[in-house]
């Protein structure tokens, strides 16, 4: 690192004790940190409100990263690869906590650019990360890793970006591509998380067998998926694909307790109404004729789309609002897999099945396929790439 | 539609409940038939909803067309070439812009309602006007643009005209004091936007340089109190300090949307916004379901004017109220109401979009 490129670190973290430091994935220090980090969270009444939060305490539990760690650290020697500028996205609040525990868990120093809304959560998650700072066992993590707050400032993204040994863009597929842009070393390594469109599978047959008490119960799962994010998250399912014999009663019956969990769960503010009836309209005018809308009072949406409906990417729903299409057997699905699919949550399927499927059909797309009701966790396998062993360096010894 | 020729005959304030949803209900199966006709994003949408239209249906149940269509799509009902303006709406830098479509039967029958609606605020007589503004003729047009469409519009019932501000925002107080000098020891009329008529009536205006006073002065202003709430000032404190300052008294706030340019909303005497015989409101609950006067909810406004563009029934971003209809204790008939500024914007969430 010259001289230059140190000043201009200190400069940008405001710290003059800033600098780059590695380490091998799973660093106890760091795994004692991310305990901290959700112990300190627990200890705040606050977050009993942001299930987001409480998700994220959970996650960075010490046990989880102990096991994880055992899959990563064999016989090769593992290291961070350096310096890693993370851009996250301005409107999901916790995402670029992830993001930076993503750095951090791969043995790097981080860079991170946060939200520039004021997220409730997020205020919390950095005064909870300056609190442990305080700390001076954490003196290393605090010296060798910085989060910074700043609007659309293109000479900052350049300048951190020349100087960075991995680059980690979460965003739009506009916005990612203009960072991108900015150049970044020869050797430095690039993740991008650019729009995504997710969808859902449910086994008709195997829904069948379920009674009323566990077909509830999915519906559950199924409105935590959905709703959450708003229905704004890459991993939130718009479309869903019933597979097997049509069963029009059974899936009204689904869409039904759905309903019921929006009504009782979703905060419907009148903005939200606004958003998902604009939303509903715009559809009716960019597609062809719907064969089906019904309407759940405000609740819940649900469109069968015109059979000439085939890409689905740019479909989308809003606050509750999903499109459903009959296919006969999963083979069917293929079509409608591209690129821009990511997460597909399914009820009703083994893990044999599935990957039979997967592997079977020349699939682009697809990097997720988990169960309803898990469509919006985060892992370090994530969008396809292996977090952990794309940020660090594996260094053969014979 | 015959309906706004028919109604031109009559008082803009006249038509009682009873009266007007009779009128309504088949001026709207008219205007939707002839929106779903002539318009095929509209027809898609009356066709989804498996809409039937014929006369004798409820109002509210004439579908609803969300106001921010109009920033996403090109609407018209009429073919390209016969349309001789384009309205597009105020709004701030990187917003999507409304844009509104007018063929000459829609742009004379907004200015012949709105002269109908303006007639009984100051008389059928054109006055010596004010402008609290500068001359849309001197700003850069492009930003400037629904600011100098309301200015040209509302300069239809003035004369003799007087702009406020120079081209650097500053107050001529001389041209002020001429025109006041002149003109104002009769009726005169003062046309501006809420915000800028505060920051510079209210907080830049200098009452030493002033010479004479407001007392004979009309004023008309809207544009939303979106800035004004933040510092607290409501229509009564407003009005209460244009009148302790320029002793004027006659203050009138409007509420309207460029999508329904022309059948705009005149606050009465009993400080509520009126509706005339050429429009109508409805307040929903977040399911749509009519709210009960008194209660808050999103506004629907429903005009007989567009029909160049399918503008004829939209549900708005405001929170309003209905207090009552026909009963209003100045003699005005139709549904009075209060707007409550715009639904509170969502914390946006998601990865469509990032920065």
């Amino acid at each position: 690192m010259t001289q230059d490129n140190k000043k201009l670190l200190h400069f940008l973290t405001k710290n003059k004790n800033f600098n780059i430091k590695v380490s091998e994935p799973f660093n106890k220090l760091v795994i004692d940190f991310l305990n901290d980090f959700s112990n300190k969270l627990r200890k705040n009444k606050k977050i009993q409100l942001y299930p987001n939060l409480l998700y994220l305490m959970f996650w960075c539990s010490k046990k989880k990263f102990e096991n994880l760690s055992k899959n990563y650290l064999g016989k090769n020697i593992k290291l961070g690869r350096g310096l890693v500028f993370h851009v996250c996205p301005s409107n999901v609040p916790t995402n670029f906590i992830y993001s930076f525990f993503f750095g951090i868990l791969s043995g790097n120093s981080n860079i991170v650019k946060i939200p520039s809304k004021d997220f409730e959560e997020k205020k919390i998650i950095i005064s909870t990360i300056n609190f442990l700072f305080k700390n001076k066992k954490y003196s290393k993590i605090k010296n060798s890793n910085c989060f910074i707050q700043y609007k659309d400032n293109n000479e900052t993204t350049k300048k951190i970006s020349a100087v960075c040994d991995g680059r980690v863009l979460w965003g739009g597929d506009q916005t990612i591509n203009e960072i991108r842009k900015f150049w970044i070393p020869e050797r430095s390594i690039e993740i991008t998380f650019p729009d995504r469109y997710s969808l859902s599978i449910i086994n008709l047959k195997e829904l069948k067998k379920l009674s009323f008490n566990e077909i509830k119960l999915l519906a559950k799962k199924f409105y935590y998926d959905g709703y959450s994010m708003n229905q704004l998250a890459c991993n939130s399912p718009h479309f869903i694909f019933w597979i097997g014999k049509k069963n029009e009663k059974l899936q009204n019956y689904f869409w039904e307790e759905v309903s019921k969990f929006a009504k009782k769960n979703f905060i419907f503010d009148d903005i939200h109404v606004v958003d998902k009836y604009s939303n509903l309209i715009e559809n009716i005018i960019n597609q062809n004729e719907f064969k089906g809308l019904k309407t759940f009072k405000n609740f819940l949406y649900v469109i069968n789309p015109s059979s000439k409906t085939n890409k689905i990417e740019n479909i989308r729903g809003i606050n509750g609002t999903f499109f459903q299409k009959n296919i006969n057997e999963i083979k069917k699905l293929k079509k409608y897999i591209t690129k821009k699919c990511q997460t597909i949550s399914y009820f009703g399927f083994d893990n044999v099945y599935l990957k039979t499927f997967l592997l079977n059909n020349n699939l682009l797309g697809v990097d997720r396929v988990v169960p309803i009701g898990k469509a919006l966790e985060i892992d370090i396998i994530w969008d396809g790439y292996d977090v952990i062993n794309s940020l660090s360096r594996t260094i053969s010894l014979e | 539609m015959n309906y706004v020729n028919k109604l031109y005959q009559e008082e803009p304030y006249s038509l009682n409940k009873k009266e007007k949803s009779k009128i309504f209900s088949s001026a709207l199966a008219a205007l939707t038939l002839h929106h779903y006709k002539n318009c095929e994003p509209y027809k898609k949408i009356i066709k989804n909803f498996k809409f039937n239209i014929k006369n004798n249906q409820k109002i509210k149940n004439f579908p609803m067309i969300p106001v921010r269509l109009f920033k996403k799509y090109d609407l018209k009902s009429v073919p390209s070439s016969k349309v001789i303006k384009k309205l597009v709406s105020s709004g701030t830098t990187g917003d999507q812009l409304s844009k509104i479509y007018l063929d000459k039967n829609n742009a004379k029958n907004q200015i012949r309602v709105l002269q109908k609606i303006m007639q009984s605020l100051i008389g059928k007589k054109r006055l010596p006007m004010l402008i609290i503004d500068q001359d849309p003729k001197l700003s850069d047009r492009s930003t400037f643009n629904a600011r100098a469409a309301a200015i040209y519009g509302f300069s239809l019932f003035g004369t003799n005209y007087c702009y406020l501000l120079n081209k650097d925002n500053k107050i001529k107080y001389n041209a002020l004091n001429n025109f006041l000098k002149k003109y104002g020891k009769n009726k005169f009329f003062i046309f501006g936007f809420t915000s800028i008529i505060f920051e510079n009536l209210l907080k830049k205006f200098s009452g030493k340089s002033l010479n004479f006073n407001f007392k004979n002065g009309i004023l008309l202003h809207g544009g939303g109190w979106k800035k004004l709430e933040k510092i607290k000032i409501n229509n009564n404190i407003f009005k209460k300090k244009l009148f302790n300052k320029l002793q004027l008294k006659n203050v009138y706030n409007y509420y309207g949307l460029v999508e329904q340019t022309g059948s705009i909303f005149i606050e009465c005497k009993c400080g509520y916004f009126s509706t005339s015989n050429f429009s109508d409101i409805l307040i929903r609950d977040k399911h749509f379901n009519i709210a009960k006067n008194g209660k808050r909810g999103l506004i629907q406004l429903i005009s007989l004017l567009p029909t160049s563009y399918p503008g004829h029934n939209i549900l708005t971003e405001d929170i309003g109220e209905i207090i009552g209809e026909d009963t209003c204790k100045c003699g005005t008939k139709g549904k009075y109401f209060l707007v409550h500024g715009r639904a509170k914007e969502a914390e946006i969430r998601g990865c469509s979009d990032a920065r």
